[in-house]
């Protein structure tokens, strides 16, 4: 069983009277968490060290403007934060967030974490027309009910890692019937159970439901097979994988948005990567005819071969595509393939070390002779 | 800069002409784009082989140049003192090995000369883009440290001991002499064995180039071959003794197997059961006797103790039971010694003979399976199964236990300090087993003796004495050392600071740059394998002779 604070408001409430008392107390000097930008629904983070500032916080809105784990980790990039925090993120944020900080991207020191049972997010450009505004609160009934909210990202809808695995609390949200009377909080662990002490509210003992769960999972599966099933047989064969492919524009947006792409200059933009009129000829020598700019899909296949091992799935990849290529499906499915082999899902915990980095004593056999 | 590329292609006698049609291969290659000049020769290592070489490189101005020849392991650096000889940089040259990999490994004359063609224009395409790269060269240290006062450490001190190369030997217990001195005799000579220490010994206090520090331990080793830094601790002495050196060699010697995990053979629950250093000791106190102060009339000498839980025969304990056989026969000539083996181990030119005139009379060799010992009255019972596998018992007055031979137990971190690793048996891991047993992984520290695996006195002094020789020909006093051009390079821009490279590195070559939060290659230590510039994400890490570029020409014109 977990400590568990039981907030006798509605769960957007609750948090923010959490969030409220951390700062007002002093248990930390700043909130990381998202705040509304615009009546459209756009949303930003923001780091926040005045609780008069939380007034347009909107800790669990279901949007994800740009993966938090790669903001923590531009904060603490250059050395850990002097001051505690507490961050809002969603499971998968926080995973990657971990990611980065075995690659030294980012400190985990005097950063809480609050995190949820996530029902997912909706696509970016639902925020720009009042979409999100309009969609909230049939979003919300999904949520309470442990359905899959309609129009949410495809990554998302296929995603089983909605639980958070490192989170110091962990709002209960999924298949929670009562989130618009009551807030609970689990109180994962010893920091967690500080942060909270002294909070108004009542104190037990409880676990997340974990048949509600189960049942949520399940539908999840169903759909992510569904996803996977499909982007299979649509990527057959190399005129499958040109077909989806080919239609990269070589913006590089996706990389731009992805956590895991923590590269400060990416070796695809640099001027080794420029085509020389040689290879130029030398293409098109042996096939009469080629796209341009070239290497889009060997950019790909790059990124891919780069980020798979650690990809947490988030889908802002596919958000920001301006083609709609199903990137963040078929990045997923790789990943978890691969993630699959070394029984490793990324952000799990720091302490994992990546696979690239380790070996088993058994592994050598396979490669001695 | 135009590239006039040659092309040399060598017959080897009738080594590759035999397999490879050389006037198909020049044929197919001479027309290539940059290629100036193809020839075919005899046998281009030979003396005049080199001279036409370099006569061609001249004549035509050649500016890069493919051999197709050989591995590289044969000759590579023989065509590189070519390229010098006729003032082209070294690595302006590109071998392809026609020999190994096409004529030897087929039958098929045109399987082999369509692949040579593949390999020649592949080594062309990559010789394009070959850079100039220059030799480096870097002072270093020529004193050593030796870790170990047994008879590896002092012999080895000695042979390197002189006015220009200072010697630190770090022994942890407070006298030099090691295992050795508990020994009265050694086999198979059966000479004193304070013959071969004492002078040594004197030699080292005399010795002022070998400064010893007993009672001491090794704290940090930090550098690269040529130039390490030491700290060194003496017991119950605050600040570490601190000094360089250019090499280390670690002679740390060997424990034995713990007979805790053997509780068959009844060690430490009856009396007179011994283990072989304890016999050895009470030897040499002049007197073998019971507990009771009585003589041994009878005395088993069980071979092999831990043999079967170690993994590995401990090479030495067949021959020292046998020089027990002869202690004890020495002072109880009348005694009854019966030895349980499992296999007896007794090779070499001498040992044989040693062992032919220790057999004899009131001495059996019992092979044997399952021994256990206890207690029957008051003597001990040895139960055991005979080759025939029928069970079997005798009664002793004396059990001596041979146990294995393992690591001593602060291996794992001298193995950490020393920056190599553990091998089999925990011990420290060589280079190589066969070509370069006292080597190790990591340049300029040599392993010796027992602490490289279980091994006799002759073996430890040939050990500590080929170790001191490859010290004494490549550190030099006074000449500087050359060290590998091929290495990593990390590009300041690129590097993101996630140190992928320091995981993989296996020579501590990269250092992590705190105030730029980038890593940096130390040029002195890297030796070119490559894992980072695989590892780096960004595309940072370069290899010098190694480039993508390089990689991917050879590759594109090996498989087009």
């Amino acid at each position: 069983m977990t400590k568990t604070l039981k907030i006798n408001k509605n769960v957007e409430q609750g948090i923010l009277e959490l969030l409220r008392f951390l700062l007002d107390g002093g248990k930390v000097s700043g909130v990381f968490t998202l705040k509304r930008i615009n009546k459209e629904g756009s949303v930003a983070y923001s780091l926040v060290t005045r609780s008069d500032e939380l007034e347009d916080a909107v800790p669990l809105f279901p949007l994800m403007p740009v993966n938090a784990g790669k903001l923590l980790s531009r904060f603490s990039l250059r050395g850990k934060s002097n001051k505690p925090v507490a961050a809002v993120v969603k499971p998968c944020e926080l995973r990657a967030f971990i990611e980065l900080v075995k690659r030294e991207q980012g400190s985990l020191e005097n950063i809480f974490f609050i995190s949820s049972t996530c029902g997912g997010v909706y696509p970016i450009e639902m925020a720009v027309d009042g979409a999100v505004e309009n969609n909230l609160s049939k979003y919300w009934e999904a949520v309470k009910k442990g359905e899959i909210p309609a129009q949410i990202r495809p990554a998302c809808r296929g995603c089983v890692e909605f639980k958070p695995y490192t989170a110091d609390m962990t709002v209960d949200l999924v298949g929670s019937s009562d989130i618009d009377k009551r807030c609970m909080i689990l109180l994962n662990t010893k920091n967690g159970e500080e942060l909270a002490q002294d909070m108004k509210g009542d104190f037990l003992e409880k676990e997340l439901d974990k048949k509600i769960l189960d049942k949520f999972q399940n539908k999840r599966e169903a759909e992510r097979k569904k996803l996977f099933d499909e982007i299979e047989e649509k990527m057959k064969g190399l005129d499958g994988f040109i077909d989806i492919f080919g239609k990269c524009l070589g913006c590089h947006g996706c990389s731009k948005v992805c956590p895991i792409c923590y590269c400060k200059l990416c070796e695809f933009e640099s001027p080794d990567s420029e085509y020389k009129p040689s290879n130029y000829e030398s293409d098109l020598k042996k096939r009469g005819g080629l796209k341009v700019p070239p290497g889009t899909v060997y950019f790909q296949i790059g990124r891919l071969d780069h980020i798979a091992i650690s990809c947490v799935g988030c889908g802002a990849c596919e958000d920001v595509c301006p083609v709609d290529i199903p990137i963040s499906i078929i990045f997923k499915k790789v990943g978890e393939s691969v993630q699959k082999l070394f029984d490793y899902i990324p952000g799990r915990d720091v302490k994992e070390e990546i696979p690239l980095l380790t070996f088993e004593k058994d592994e050598l056999s396979e490669v001695e002779d | 800069m135009e590239r006039k590329i040659g092309v040399y292609v060598c017959e080897c006698g009738p080594n590759i002409a035999e397999k490879v049609d050389i006037d198909k291969v020049v044929g197919a290659v001479s027309s290539l784009d940059g290629v100036v000049v193809v020839e075919k020769y005899k046998l281009l290592c030979s003396a005049d082989g080199k001279k036409f070489l370099e006569e061609e490189i001249k004549k035509h101005g050649i500016t890069h140049l493919v051999i197709a020849a050989c591995s590289p392991k044969q000759h590579e650096k023989t065509f590189m003192e070519v390229c010098e000889n006729a003032g082209i940089n070294p690595y302006l040259y590109q071998l392809a090995n026609i020999r190994e990999q096409c004529a030897w490994i087929t039958e098929d004359k045109d399987e082999a000369t369509k692949k040579a063609i593949r390999l020649i224009k592949a080594a062309i395409g990559r010789v394009k883009y070959h850079s100039s790269l220059e030799k480096k060269e870097i002072e270093c240290n020529p004193a050593v440290l030796i870790i170990g006062g047994g008879v590896a450490g002092i012999n080895a001190s000695l042979e390197l001991a002189s006015p220009d190369r200072k010697i630190y030997l770090v022994e942890k217990t407070s006298s030099l002499g090691g295992m050795i001195t508990n020994f009265e005799k050694t086999y198979p000579s059966m000479q004193p064995s304070s013959h071969i220490l004492k002078q040594k010994i004197l030699d080292m206090d005399k010795n002022e180039n070998i400064q010893v520090f007993i009672d001491s331990n090794v704290e940090e080793i930090i550098g690269f071959f040529g130039n390490f830094e030491i700290k060194v601790k003496k017991k119950e002495v605050d600040e570490p003794a601190e000094f360089e050196v250019g090499a280390v060699m670690l002679a740390t010697g060997s424990n034995f197997f713990d007979l805790k995990k053997t509780p068959q053979y009844g060690y430490e629950k009856f009396d007179n059961i011994f283990t072989a250093l304890e016999f050895e000791k009470m030897n040499l106190s002049g007197e073998i006797s019971l507990k009771n102060g009585k003589t041994p009339r009878s005395v088993a000498i069980i071979h092999c103790v831990g043999r079967d839980e170690k993994g590995y025969c401990s090479e030495i304990c067949c021959m020292y039971s046998l020089k027990f056989i002869r202690y004890l026969k020495d002072k109880i000539p009348d005694a009854q010694v019966s030895n349980f083996y499992s296999d007896l181990c007794i090779p070499g030119k001498s040992y044989q003979k040693f062992y032919e005139q220790t057999k004899g009379k009131n001495v059996d060799f019992i092979r044997s399976t399952n021994v256990e010992v206890t207690k029957k009255e008051n003597k001990l019972s040895i139960k055991y199964i005979d080759e025939n596998g029928n069970k079997n018992s005798l009664l002793v007055d004396m059990v001596i236990l041979a146990p294995a031979i393992e690591p001593t137990s602060d291996v794992s971190e001298l193995a950490e300090i020393a920056g190599i690793s553990q091998g089999d048996g925990g011990f420290f891991a060589e280079e190589h087993e066969k070509l370069n047993p006292v080597s190790t992984s990591t340049d300029g520290v040599y392993i010796v003796g027992c602490a490289q695996g279980p091994k006799n006195i002759s073996d430890t002094i040939v050990q500590s004495g080929a170790a001191a020789g490859k010290i004494l020909a490549s550190l030099i006093p006074g000449k500087k050392m050359e060290i590998e051009v091929k290495t990593s390079h990390i590009s300041e821009s690129f590097c993101i600071g996630c140190k992928v490279c320091i995981s993989v590195c296996s020579y501590g070559a990269i250092t992590f740059d705190e105030a730029k939060k980038i890593s940096v290659v130390n040029e002195v230590i890297c030796r070119g394998c490559g894992n980072c510039v695989a590892a780096c994400p960004s595309g940072a890490a370069t290899s010098k002779h190694f480039t993508f570029k390089q990689i991917h020409q050879e590759l594109l014109e090996a498989v087009k």
